[in-house]
């Protein structure tokens, strides 16, 4: 796996949107951990680092379709499509994250 | 024919355009016309430095036409090849290069061209004429039927180049004509195009039309044409969609005079990499008249398309006859279709329907060519032409030869 | 119907409600926190659902109004009143009661008995007897029919696993209100394997809560059972307050079937908008029968979301647009599964200026295979002055699909007229065997009593039309 160096640690407080390479990244931060999803939701299309954190999950503030931080999956509708993850990490004062194989 | 610069009304239409044009904002999807076609992902700086091309180049005239009526070539923006049947440029019909025609020529296309500028919507529609650097004029004078086609060819190459052609079709009362007009980019080259077709068809006249578009893997396209249709006039237009990257195409046709007729076919064939957003609004304004729309995609896996067609039905259009109809084939997965055909009907005394239909190739179609001894790809291709068939039917011999040639070049080893 | 009145102390008016006498309540004006949880301390409800109504508000306020759709600029959302206990309904006298309504019910034939309830007059329609019995059977069978409120009381659990899950709060605005004012409604639970074969309906449950303002309904339908849920009726509602947004969530669990038909028929006056939505599992069928007659506006899609391979989804739309009326409906069809299917069919009538609209979305996944849709759109106007949209969506992701999509807009032809006429039928006679033709598809499946109201609430309707 290829770490990116992303952003730093103090700049992570809820959520935020990243670009890595092109592709937009939600980066959150909740009591259970830090975690990284596409930043596009699988219904239409709209920032899922503007919705509402909740219960390891996030509420698209569009339409509140429902997906799982840990594992992209879609657990409320509109959405019936997951999205995809990202392996992230803390280190060094940085958040690094890289690509999961498919 | 005139030696000298192009007319000013050229550049004054540029000029105002290019004012108008700063004053835009590009379209977002959260305007409705541009709800599939997100401009965003386009990167469009390239294309906004102003280098115009050989255009105010005077013509190289051909001489006789041999079977065609007249026939006008561009290269790259400048204007390659024209020539017009004496016979009929003696009764009157006039095919020039716009900017450099005829006074009268001239005096028809720049009105035709103020009035399309006026109704340009959106930033993109606006920023063709702020670019327009050549276009072909048509005009044919009352009376005058020509039963043998106009031709008008457009070839775009080079790298960075951004390609504004025009064509312009003005037919007086009762005149007839029928024009194949193609468009096609050089392999290799990476270029933008942003293209109008207008038409005005004057009482009882007729106009059939072909045109096709025939471009890069990568290329933007955007494409507006517009038809004005007055009393007991009839416009037969296909439209063949081919190539492009990201191309959003609007075909706008206005039938403003009793009892006018339109009938516009479309074929768009998007491959993998390609989206294509293909739209067609037929307004009805006036009474008694007719409009027929098929437009018929097939997407390649790793394509997309999407069709918006529309009827509108004004509350004066009693007596109106209106039919729009889409097929998509989905070649494989990973293909994706959305159709979206829409009614919006203000008069009761009218016939108005349409119908949209989305699958893939017949399996026992397939498994009875495969019989047959064709391989699968043969078997798919032969089914893809054949879908495409019944659009192809009415147009004329070369165009049609051209188009299927056309297709097989974009089927390899099936989807 | 016994009614509760607790006596409530002084201390509580300090949130914002007041108490004009002992046997009225209402909340205070517009909407804002103290509204929300004063209607949810009324209800007694637990602090998880107090919260939920709290973030719909937030919700509600950051969302914006629709930009389609029918023309609701005229709601005024600080004007109106959120929350009115039942009986505040029920305070008009039968004097009241325009001549109109008076005379539909006559036409209609609707039972003397039930015309008082049905205006808003005093004394509630007394059902009771005809509630108790079937209470009986169905607790027999292990099905639940009461209101949310009673639900969230008795079967927390049920509750809190389902609310909320088919439709967000977040989904629009409408919803978000909804889930923050939400007063209620039904709830249903039907066991494994259970069929219920009497249609529910929501108008027999006596109260005027069933024609409340944000009514929240949830049915759940466990696997491989059946059931049938009927809501609203033919007879003109006399509203008290002008927007009515309810929610509908509907769970079809694996092998399960569910009718959900409603006939709406709102005053005039009235902005109905309603989110209506479907999950429906493997190997189960969900059918939405939609019937819109009244109301200034309404906007209603119902939605089948097809999650489980062989789900199928029917939607049956009538929609009547008279003088004045506009109807923005239609239905959506998500194929997030292989193996499924869906059909809409639409039918509706322009008359006087009315307007109907037709939109929808058929919508397939990728990677699916042997899914199929097919939508037929009718509309029927019946004078110059009418107008019909249709505006359908097909988005298809798939290739191993069938999809088909037609619409047709005509009206009552020329030549049908005149050879029923030479037949002997008068032009209105006529005229209504042709519509009562154009919808009969429809009204065949409604339940005997509601075709039958429903064929003659349209005859007093085509009266209005012709000459």
């Amino acid at each position: 796996m290829e770490w990116l160096r992303v952003v730093a640690e103090t700049e992570l407080d809820g959520a935020i949107a990243v670009l890595v390479d092109e592709s937009p990244v939600a980066l959150f931060r909740t009591d259970e951990g830090i975690f990284a999803l596409d930043d596009v939701c699988s219904h239409e299309y709209s920032r899922l680092s503007e919705g509402e954190v909740e219960d390891g999950q996030v509420a698209c503030a569009k339409h509140g379709s429902r997906f799982d931080l840990r594992t992209g999956e879609v657990t409320g509708f509109p959405a019936t499509r997951p999205v995809g993850t990202w392996a992230v990490k803390a280190e060094g004062g940085w958040i690094w994250l890289a690509r999961r194989s498919a | 024919m005139m030696a000298g610069s192009p007319s000013p009304w050229l550049g004054e239409l540029r000029a105002d355009a290019r004012d108008r044009f700063e004053s835009l904002a590009w379209p977002t999807p959260e305007e409705e016309d541009w709800r599939r076609t997100d401009l965003g992902r386009l990167d469009l700086e390239p294309f906004l430095a102003d280098r115009v091309g050989k255009a105010g180049e005077l013509c190289p005239w051909a001489g006789e036409p041999g079977a065609s009526a007249g026939y006008i070539r561009f290269e790259s923006g400048g204007c390659a090849e024209l020539a017009i049947s004496e016979r009929l440029r003696s009764r009157g019909a006039r095919l020039e290069s716009m900017g450099m025609g005829s006074l009268q020529g001239e005096s028809l296309n720049s009105a035709l061209m103020r009035e399309t500028f006026a109704s340009a919507g959106d930033k993109v529609a606006v920023w063709h004429f702020a670019r327009l650097e050549y276009g072909a004029f048509l005009y044919l004078p009352p009376g005058l039927k020509i039963e043998e086609p106009f031709f008008v060819d457009i070839r775009e190459s080079g790298a960075g180049r951004h390609a504004t052609p025009q064509i312009a079709i003005v037919l007086g009362e009762g005149a007839a004509a029928t024009v194949i007009a193609r468009t096609k980019e050089s392999l290799g080259s990476s270029i933008l195009c942003n293209s109008r077709s207008d038409i005005s068809l004057g009482p009882s006249s007729a106009l059939r039309l072909f045109e096709s578009s025939n471009l890069g893997p990568g290329t933007p396209f955007f494409q507006r044409s517009r038809a004005r249709l007055a009393e007991g006039s009839s416009l037969e237009r296909l439209e063949v969609q081919l190539g492009g990257g990201l191309s959003m195409t609007r075909v706008d046709c206005l039938l403003e005079g009793r009892g006018s007729e339109a009938r516009l076919d479309g074929l768009y064939y998007s491959q993998a990499g390609q989206e294509a957003d293909v739209g067609v609004s037929l307004r009805h304004l006036s009474p008694g008249a007719t409009s027929k729309a098929f437009y018929k995609g097939a997407v390649a896996s790793g394509g997309r398309a999407v069709f918006q067609g529309s009827i509108d039905v004004g509350t004066g259009a009693s007596g109106t006859d209106a039919y729009l109809s889409n097929r998509n084939l989905l070649l494989g997965p990973a293909a994706r279709a959305d159709s979206i055909p829409t009614l919006r009907i203000g008069n009761n005394d009218v016939r108005c329907s349409h119908g949209s239909a989305t699958g893939r190739l017949g399996e026992e179609e397939l498994f009875y060519l495969r019989s047959r001894g064709l391989s699968e790809a043969e078997a798919r291709e032969m089914l893809v032409l054949g879908f495409f068939e019944e659009l192809l039917e009415r147009s004329p011999e070369a165009f049609r030869e051209e188009t299927l040639a056309d297709l097989r070049r974009r089927m390899p080893a099936a989807a | 119907m016994k009614a509760s009145s607790p006596a409530l102390e002084i201390a509580e008016y300090s949130h914002g409600y007041h108490f004009p006498d002992e046997s009225v309540f209402r909340t205070r004006i517009g909407l804002d926190e103290s509204v929300v949880n004063a209607i949810s301390e009324r209800k007694g409800e637990p602090e998880w659902m107090r919260r939920y109504r709290l973030r719909a508000l937030g919700a509600f306020r950051k969302k914006s109004m629709p930009s389609w759709g029918a023309d609701l600029s005229s709601i005024d959302f600080d004007a109106l009143c959120y929350y009115a206990r039942p009986q505040e309904a029920q305070s008009r006298s039968w004097e009241d009661v325009p001549a109109s309504i008076k005379e539909t019910f006559e036409r209609i034939g609707i039972p003397e008995a039930e015309r008082k309830f049905l205006a808003g007059v005093g004394a509630q329609y007394d059902s009771e007897m005809v509630y108790h019995s079937i209470k009986e059977d169905l607790s027999k069978l292990g099905v639940i029919f009461t209101d949310p409120e009673t639900a969230l009381r008795e079967h927390p659990d049920l509750v809190r696993r389902y609310f909320g899950t088919v439709i967000p709060y977040l989904d629009n605005k409408f919803a978000a209100l909804n889930s923050a004012v939400w007063s209620g409604g039904s709830f249903v639970y039907v066991p494994k394997g259970v069929r219920v074969d009497v249609p529910l309906q929501a108008y027999f449950r006596i109260n005027a809560r069933s024609f409340g303002q944000f009514e929240r309904t949830l049915i759940i339908a466990d696997e491989g059972s059946f059931v049938h849920y009927i809501e609203g009726c033919t007879a003109p509602i006399y509203a008290t307050e002008s927007l009515h947004s309810a929610v509908v969530e509907i769970i079809a669990l694996p092998g399960s079937r569910v009718r959900y038909t409603t006939i709406q028929n709102w005053s005039s006056d009235v902005y109905n908008l309603v989110t209506k939505r479907a999950a429906v599992h493997r190997d189960a069928v969900v059918e939405w029968v939609d019937g819109n007659i009244g109301s200034k506006r309404t906007m209603k899609y119902p939605s089948v979301y097809l999650i489980g391979e062989g789900a199928r989804g029917e939607i049956l739309s009538i929609a009547f647009a008279g003088k004045g009326q506009e109807q923005d409906t239609g239905g959506k069809a998500v194929h997030a599964a292989s193996h499924t299917s869906s059909v809409i069919t639409a039918k509706s009538i322009s008359k006087s200026g009315g307007i109907a609209s037709y939109r929808g979305l058929v919508k397939v996944n990728e990677g699916l295979r042997d899914v199929r849709s097919r939508v037929v759109c009718d509309a029927l106007l019946l004078d110059g002055d009418s107008r019909t949209n249709t505006y359908p969506v097909m988005e298809i992701e798939s290739d191993q699909v069938s999809i088909e999509h037609e619409a047709r807009v005509s009206r009552i032809g020329e030549d049908q007229l005149f050879y029923l006429m030479s037949r002997g039928m008068s032009e209105a006679e006529a005229s209504f065997m042709i519509v009562s033709g154009f919808l009969d598809p429809l009204v065949k499946q409604l339940p005997m009593e509601y075709a039958v109201e429903l064929n003659r609430l349209i005859e007093l309707e085509m009266e209005g039309s012709v000459g």
